[in-house]
């Protein structure tokens, strides 16, 4: 029960800065309320938002994994490389991509749970690894020219309504999540992880199974998100989701997940993400410089570290 | 356990330093000979640090310069860090170039000031550098007392301003958006300008960085298309920002309205003249500019003085000359 309250209260401290945020920058630029600008934030945010949604899952546990941004990189390639150079379909692909993505995070989450590596130090490992997967796959080429099928997935709008499609993939995803952790055993138990690994291993869980499980999610979060990229923009580059771990990891803590494990919820996640993206795009439509927006960003995440933490004290005194 | 681990270790060190002063060793003896036969810039080793390995530009430039490395006999390793902002690592790269003891070094700087304690040092162990593409702060070099034999590379000013030229000649009542780079990269700084100075007539919707990143420059242009819709030139200072915006744009249905320009004809670009897209493109050859850096070096290390500025091709493609500059490529 109390698990739930602080939930549900983080939750409203991330929605009403967002709220805060859109009314400051409406009154500022008109041009913000439109209904197409309302359009490019969800759709600016679906990339960060697919792979925060699976980091989410990784920190939940206590975990932290920064390979994604290198996970989208290395996936984007794969795609490249078997759809556009050698003519396989769209279909198989992305089916590729995924399977590589859940690798990868499959490697990381073995290593943490097996054995016992930091997940810091795991997860850096394949950052480098996945990066120099990408960079060597791609020798510096960007590939471009994937077919139309293909990029119906980021470029692809609902019939007649110029609602993107990837839109509501990443709504799906966040609904199905949503679902999974708060009415299955598996979101009881990732929760129970981060809260206390021991216990839950004491309690007959298999704590190693449902670990390995997150990092993987994670991994397969960041393929998607790969694949979305990719055909949104057409192209596939070894270079692509530099930082993007950052962003990932930012808009879950944001959105009031702790790093410390144990809570945070899902949808705080993802009006973290839309937080960063408002910022960005605010600045944008004011013309502000794109140095100030990453330390108007900067600010955010200390704001709402120090949130975070003044709930953790306030819940220990009582 | 532990002891293994240990010994694989000392293994692993050793084998380094034996292959580190076997390399060395074998330079000097090819070096010595050199001296004797003929061809003298046989066994002339050259560290070519750039600033990015992961995009066309700099892999044409890399496949030029082993090219011609190779006809000339010189032993090159080029090299570049991951992201095209890493100075820290761009300083680390030059200082391994020192204490391996290279003939030159032909630096490509991400950052127009930071890489000057690096050449000072170069200058110190009596190395050559040359620079491509990117020109640093001469001022602040030769306060510190650096000194670089040449440049080598287009006249980024100029080059944008055949694109500006082009902008003002062909769009009417401009009302631009101007994609920049990455600030205190003088090359893009420079490419701003020398389109801007053509174009002073239009007016100027917003001036934004998107950090020369495809998916940077498509949000940044689809902000822009929403808070400012009659937006109708753009000028990215690359490619990867100018196809941003080209994606961008025909999702928005506006493809023929919008009238992009950008820097590096890329085979990207190249695609986007051809489907009319992209309305002009900047060549600078990085294949040609390996070549007369390589060649820079050889008469650096030869005691020639160079000028200040070895200038290289730059050409304004359009839909007009796309085909003869893809024929000749």
């Amino acid at each position: 029960m109390k698990i739930h309250k602080k939930i549900n209260f983080s939750n409203m401290t991330s929605l009403i800065a967002l709220l805060v945020l859109c009314v400051v920058i409406s009154i500022a630029e008109p041009a913000f309320r439109t209904w197409g600008n309302m359009i490019n934030i969800l759709q600016q945010v679906t990339v960060i938002a697919v792979i925060a949604l699976g980091v989410n899952i990784v920190i939940f546990t206590g975990g932290i994994d920064i390979s994604v941004g290198s996970v989208v990189g290395f996936t984007g390639i794969v795609t490249g490389k078997l759809i556009v150079e050698n003519g396989i379909s769209p279909f198989i692909g992305v089916a590729a991509a995924l399977i590589v993505g859940v690798l990868c995070g499959t490697f990381n989450g073995i290593m943490i749970a097996k054995f016992k590596l930091q997940p810091m130090i795991a997860t850096l490992a394949m950052m480098s690894m996945a990066r120099g997967a990408a960079l060597t796959l791609a020798d510096g080429q960007t590939i471009s020219g994937y077919s139309d099928s293909f990029r119906w997935i980021g470029v692809g709008e609902i019939g007649g309504t110029k609602i993107p499609v990837q839109i509501i993939f990443m709504l799906f995803l966040y609904i199905l999540m949503f679902f999974l952790m708060r009415y299955r055993k598996f979101g009881r138990y990732i929760y129970s992880i981060g809260g206390n690994e021991e216990a839950t291993r004491l309690s007959g869980i298999n704590v190693d199974k449902y670990k390995i499980m997150a990092y993987a999610i994670s991994g397969l979060g960041a393929s998607v998100a790969s694949v979305i990229l990719v055909a949104k923009l057409n192209s596939a580059q070894s270079t692509a989701g530099l930082d993007y771990e950052m962003d990932a990891i930012a808009s879950c803590v944001i959105g009031g997940t702790s790093l410390i494990g144990g809570y945070g919820s899902v949808w705080g996640t993802f009006v973290g993400a839309i937080i960063m993206i408002v910022i960005r795009n605010g600045l944008n439509l004011l013309n502000v410089s794109s140095n100030l927006q990453k330390l108007v960003i900067g600010v955010v995440i200390l704001l709402a570290v120090l949130a975070d933490s003044i709930r953790h004290k306030a819940g220990k005194n009582k | 356990m532990k002891k293994r681990v240990l010994a694989v270790f000392v293994l692993m060190a050793m084998a380094v330093v034996l292959a580190a002063c076997g390399g060395n060793g074998t330079n000097g003896t090819s070096s010595d000979l050199a001296n004797d036969s003929k061809n003298g810039s046989e066994g002339i080793s050259i560290a070519y640090i750039v600033k990015a390995k992961s995009d066309e530009f700099w892999t044409t430039m890399e496949k030029g310069a082993y090219a011609y490395a190779e006809k000339k006999g010189v032993e090159l390793s080029f090299q570049a860090p991951e992201k095209e902002t890493d100075v820290e690592k761009q300083v680390q790269m030059m200082e391994n170039a020192i204490t391996k003891g290279v003939d030159a070094i032909i630096l490509s700087a991400a950052d127009s000031k930071s890489l000057i304690p690096s050449i000072v040092k170069a200058n110190n162990a009596n190395i050559p550098v040359i620079l491509v593409n990117d020109t640093i702060d001469e001022e602040a070099l030769a306060a510190e007392g650096g000194k670089v034999e040449t440049y080598v590379g287009i006249d980024q000013y100029e080059a944008a301003a055949l694109a500006g030229a082009y902008a003002a000649e062909n769009v009417e009542s401009g009302k631009i958006l101007y994609l920049e780079g990455i600030s205190g990269v003088k090359a893009h700084e420079d490419r701003l300008m020398g389109f801007k100075d053509q174009v002073s007539d239009f007016e100027i919707v917003a001036s934004q960085t998107a950090k020369c990143d495809r998916n940077e420059g498509f949000n940044v242009m689809q902000n822009v298309l929403s808070a400012n819709p009659e937006v109708n030139t753009v000028w990215a200072i690359n490619s990867e920002m100018g196809q941003g915006a080209v994606q961008a744009i025909e999702q928005g249905n506006l493809s023929g309205k919008v009238k992009v320009f950008d820097f590096d004809a890329t085979s990207d670009d190249i695609e986007a003249l051809k489907a009319g897209t992209l309305i002009g493109t900047v060549a600078q050859f990085p294949n040609l500019q390996a070549e007369a850096a390589i060649q820079s070096c050889l008469d650096a290390i030869d005691g020639k003085t160079l000028e200040a500025h070895t200038k290289t091709k730059a050409e304004l493609i359009t839909a007009e000359n796309v085909e003869e500059f893809e024929a000749n490529k």
